[in-house]
């Protein structure tokens, strides 16, 4: 990520997302602004309700009412998004950028073939007829790690455990060859055994089809193997983004911090506390003027609660929005394993 | 790979033997009020006639023997498709009621027709505007539908149509104008009904993430909503249609025939019973049990059938 | 210096909570509720208002109903020409005061409702119980009879049943009662099996109680919020039930008033005298329709807590 010249594959700029309810004007995504290169993997850290699925669900189009993009701008492979037809909208979901949901066994349609799911991407963008569709479905089902393809094209949902329903979904998703692949949260449905398999067929996908990646999760070891770049969010706000090795390194933003700590580590010869960020989320409907983070962090001052910081570039390619000065040493707790308790 | 076909006949047989019990009780029910009360003689010998001449005419038609032998008798005619003798038209019980069967299926078909069609397309309509304008005014007039009583909308219409507009019958059969007023007083409760759970169905699947996921593949609203939400909205529109069937078959359409003087089954039952006739108040009950154990049985197959969990095991 | 920590819950350390507080917590939120609904407190108004001039009829009724008038027959309503104040609503083909039939119609018709609910109630309580209960053997049979009731033609054989036995007031009621019970049963099986495993119920069975006391103590209040909806439901659908057996001429006989019986009396005279059937069929509509919204309303502001399980809040 080092050279400023190819134009980036997405683009987000100052997106704000609203969902207008009974008890007030929730802000779910707050001057969102993301950069995505082609081929490259980002990751979106946060807890729930700070906005990273309405995000991606906005650059798709596919907010549920009454929610609406208020504002902004989302740039993909040079079009505008948020100005094109309904109708040029469905060609470029699927066939330019795909997406994964959380729970497959939610997000398949139980009343259809396993694949049908597939083909009929095929059929819509790629104008495949039903013997070309099916032929390319049982290729893709087999691209995905499902064992006898042919024999079980035609089966029904409900006789896939819920790894293989995800892998279903993945080769549904990557079907017509989407430049762009939105995975939200694919493995938190699962079991454990198997989301290491899901997101290493998700990199195998990537290096193999050359594929830009969008992973949300609310999980910070995740994105620490597989993603070039990691961006925090929270409270609809992103709060930091760096490429992933300098954020795990030296995380400056107080809320990456204490996700970092409160994470659990592979590593476990070094014992370390596990220290969960105190407080809860804030209510969306009721933001503030000031930093979101605010009421939680130990770093907060009076400028933090009464103005919210915008976001800057720290070093090449580290972007943080936060007004107090802080590094892992400054920070009164160490921020990752290896370093000593205090 | 699951094996096909070990759960359906079982669920299909314990159905079957269901509808039987449920006709035996039936016409037992029927068999026992009718021959418990009153005395069909009285009807057809003059107030002069003495006690005697009465017990004879009893004898003469079998109403003198212990009930039991009269059902068994009933039962053993009724296999062979005897049953009985309309005591009031002086031809067989059988034939009375099956000619009247046809008007009755016709306004009934119509009717659910109607209501099916109309409910599909208003109720997706709200769903997918919901809140909207469209939506409030077409939850109010099915709520409005569901509260009206039938005979009330068929007298109304009558009236309606009787000062207003000229060319359509408010009594009889024979043309299609004739199926207009009955059809539309008949549908107006199902209609209603069937709305509000469609509605409710589709907006409830909307929701749900495989319709996101089918967007984002690609397929435009319309595409996801009829290739993909309604067949999974379609199981408790299904079972509640076949209600709102039933119900019609089972008795919803006598006032509506009574209205409107409509030849059918229903008037038939009326008539009958102003008439003391058992034979053919018996009849009609086996006839009316028959349809509606049949359509419940439809509805349990088309369940089935759309439910892939049992139908693929 | 050590970093802040949270305080330490134990997170399994939940309030047991009793049926009591459980239920409280819901009424109070539903009285939250109420407030914000306006249709819904307008169709409470109404339905109020049904009831009370039920009961207060002897009282408000300017006319006896069945004192006829022949001098005065067909007289229309005040407003219109030929009629005159001392019969507000007009008079019918008997000369009887259409007002006065009303508010004792309303009576009527409402107090078999009522009562035909009750009836209702009690038996699917008491089925339902056991049948959630106890479960098993008991379960299944009581899950049959109740299909196989269901599957009945119930409102042909209420017909028959009414018109061959002298149709009194406490048959109606039986008729209505039982032909209604299946509903209810399912329901409060469906929230007898929720609950059964529910904290309370257990503390309830560690204690010593018997099931009888549980049923009665533990159990009954919960449902009674998913009963009272219900409940609300029926007792529009059986108005309606009642107003077609009296339109029949099978339900409430003359010269006791009801509103079913108002529209049958009044059928022939509908081109020339419209009151005597509009009234009192806007009046069941009325009725009705705020039942049915009171019950929709009633159903959003308990299922919530219902869904959840244990008093969220």
């Amino acid at each position: 990520m080092t050279e400023p010249t190819a134009a980036p594959l997405l683009e987000i700029s100052h997106l704000n997302t609203v969902f207008p309810t009974r008890s007030g004007l929730v802000r779910a995504v707050n001057d969102v602004s993301l950069r995505l290169d082609r081929g490259r993997a980002l990751g979106i850290v946060g807890e729930s309700g700070s906005g990273k699925s309405v995000t991606m669900l906005s650059v798709l189009r596919l907010l549920s009412p009454p929610g609406r993009v208020e504002s902004g701008s989302v740039r993909f492979d040079g079009r505008e998004l948020l100005e094109l037809s309904e109708r040029e909208m469905t060609r470029v979901r699927g066939a330019g950028i795909g997406l994964i949901l959380q729970d497959p066994m939610r997000s398949i349609n139980p009343t259809r073939r396993v694949g049908d799911h597939i083909a009929e991407g095929l059929r819509l963008h790629l104008k495949l007829n039903r013997r070309q569709a099916r032929a390319r479905t049982i290729e893709y089902l087999g691209m995905v790690g499902i064992p006898r393809p042919a024999e079980r094209v035609d089966d029904y949902p409900h006789q896939f455990s819920g790894g293989m329903q995800q892998r279903v979904m993945i080769a549904a998703a990557i079907a017509c060859e989407p430049e762009l692949l939105i995975a939200d949260e694919p493995t938190t449905a699962l079991d454990v055994t198997i989301q290491a398999q899901i997101l290493r067929l998700i990199d195998n996908l990537r290096t193999e089809l050359g594929v830009a990646v969008i992973l949300i999760t609310h999980d910070v070891a995740v994105v620490g193997s597989f993603c070039d770049e990691v961006a925090v969010m929270y409270a609809g706000h992103v709060v930091e983004q760096a490429p992933s090795r300098t954020l795990f390194t030296d995380p400056r933003h107080p809320y990456t911090l204490g996700l970092l700590r409160s994470a659990p580590e592979d590593d476990t010869s070094e014992r370390r506390r596990l220290v969960p960020i105190p407080g809860m989320p804030p209510d969306l409907a009721r933001l503030g003027d000031g930093c979101p983070f605010a009421p939680r962090c130990e770093f907060a001052d009076d400028r933090c609660t009464s103005s919210s910081p915008m976001l800057r570039e720290l070093e090449h390619d580290h972007w943080l929005s936060c007004w107090a000065d802080v590094t892992a040493e400054t920070a009164r707790v160490p921020a990752a394993a290896g370093q000593e308790e205090t | 790979m699951a094996s096909s076909s070990r759960a359906l006949p079982a669920f299909l047989l314990r159905r079957a033997l269901h509808s039987v019990v449920v006709i035996v009780a039936a016409v037992v029910l029927v068999f026992m009020v009718t021959h418990v009360v009153g005395d069909p003689v009285q009807l057809l010998l003059p107030l002069e006639a003495t006690e005697e001449q009465r017990d004879q005419m009893r004898d003469s038609f079998g109403l003198n023997d212990p009930v039991l032998t009269q059902f068994g008798r009933f039962v053993g005619d009724a296999l062979q498709g005897d049953l009985g003798e309309s005591l009031w038209q002086r031809r067989p019980a059988a034939e009375v009621v099956l000619e009247r069967l046809p008007a009755t299926l016709l306004l009934v078909a119509s009717a659910f027709s109607v209501s099916l069609i109309a409910a599909l397309v208003l109720g997706t309509l709200a769903a997918l505007r919901p809140g909207s304008f469209a939506d409030k005014l077409i939850t109010t007039t099915s709520l409005v539908g569901v509260s009206i009583p039938n005979f009330f909308l068929a007298l109304m219409l009558v009236l309606l149509v009787a000062v207003n507009v000229k060319g359509l019958p408010t009594a009889g059969y024979g043309t299609w104008q004739h199926l207009v007023l009955p059809t539309l007083a008949l549908a107006a409760l199902s209609t209603g009904r069937i709305t509000q759970i469609v509605r409710s169905s589709v907006i409830d699947e909307m929701s749900k993430p495989y319709v996101t996921a089918a967007r984002a593949r690609g397929a435009s609203m319309a595409r996801t909503v009829t290739r993909h939400v309604l067949k999974n909205a379609a199981i408790p529109i299904v079972t509640l249609s076949g209600w709102e069937l039933v119900r019609m078959l089972a008795g919803y359409m006598v006032p509506v025939e009574a209205v409107f003087s409509w030849p059918g089954v229903g008037l038939l039952a009326i008539d009958a019973v102003e008439q003391f006739d058992f034979a053919v108040i018996q009849a009609v009950v086996l006839l009316v049990a028959i349809m509606v154990v049949t359509v419940n049985f439809v509805i349990e197959l088309l369940y089935a059938w759309l439910n892939p969990r049992i139908r693929f095991g | 210096m050590t970093a802040v920590t949270p305080e330490p819950t134990s997170p399994g350390l939940e309030r047991v909570i009793d049926a009591a507080e459980y239920r409280d917590r819901r009424l109070a939120r539903a009285g939250r509720m109420v407030r914000s609904e306006k249709l819904a407190i307008a169709a409470l108004l109404t339905s109020g208002f049904m009831i009370l001039i039920a009961i207060a009829a002897p009282v408000i009724a300017p006319h006896d109903p069945a004192a006829q008038d022949i001098l005065q027959r067909l007289r229309p309503p005040a407003w219109s020409e030929g009629g005159d104040w001392s019969h507000v609503l007009g008079t019918d083909q008997l000369g009887r005061d259409v007002l006065s039939r009303l508010l004792y119609g309303a009576r009527m018709s409402l107090f078999i409702a009522f009562a035909s609910v009750l009836v209702a109630v009690s038996i699917g309580v008491v089925m339902g119980m056991l049948s959630g209960y106890i479960g098993r053997w008991v379960d299944s049979v009581i899950m049959e009879l109740a299909d196989i009731f269901a599957s009945f033609p119930g409102i042909l054989v209420a017909i028959i049943v009414l018109s061959v036995f002298n149709p009194s007031i406490w048959l109606i009621i039986a008729v209505l009662g039982i032909e209604g019970w299946m509903i209810q049963a399912r329901m409060v099986r469906g929230q007898v099996k929720a609950l059964r495993e529910t904290e309370f119920v257990e503390a309830a069975r560690a204690v010593g109680a018997g099931p009888v006391r549980i049923m009665r103590k533990q159990l009954l209040p919960n449902i009674m919020a998913a009963l009272l909806t219900l409940a609300v439901l029926e007792l529009a659908r059986l108005i309606i039930a009642e107003s077609i057996l009296s339109f029949l001429g099978l339900g409430v006989q003359s010269p006791d008033s009801s509103w079913g019986l108002m529209i049958g009396e009044g059928r022939d005279y509908i081109t020339t005298a419209w009151w005597v059937v509009a009234f009192p069929g806007l009046a069941i509509v009325l009725t009705v329709l705020s039942l049915n919204l009171v019950s929709s309303w009633l159903r959003t502001a308990t299922d919530p807590f219902l869904r959840h399980g244990k008093g969220a809040s």
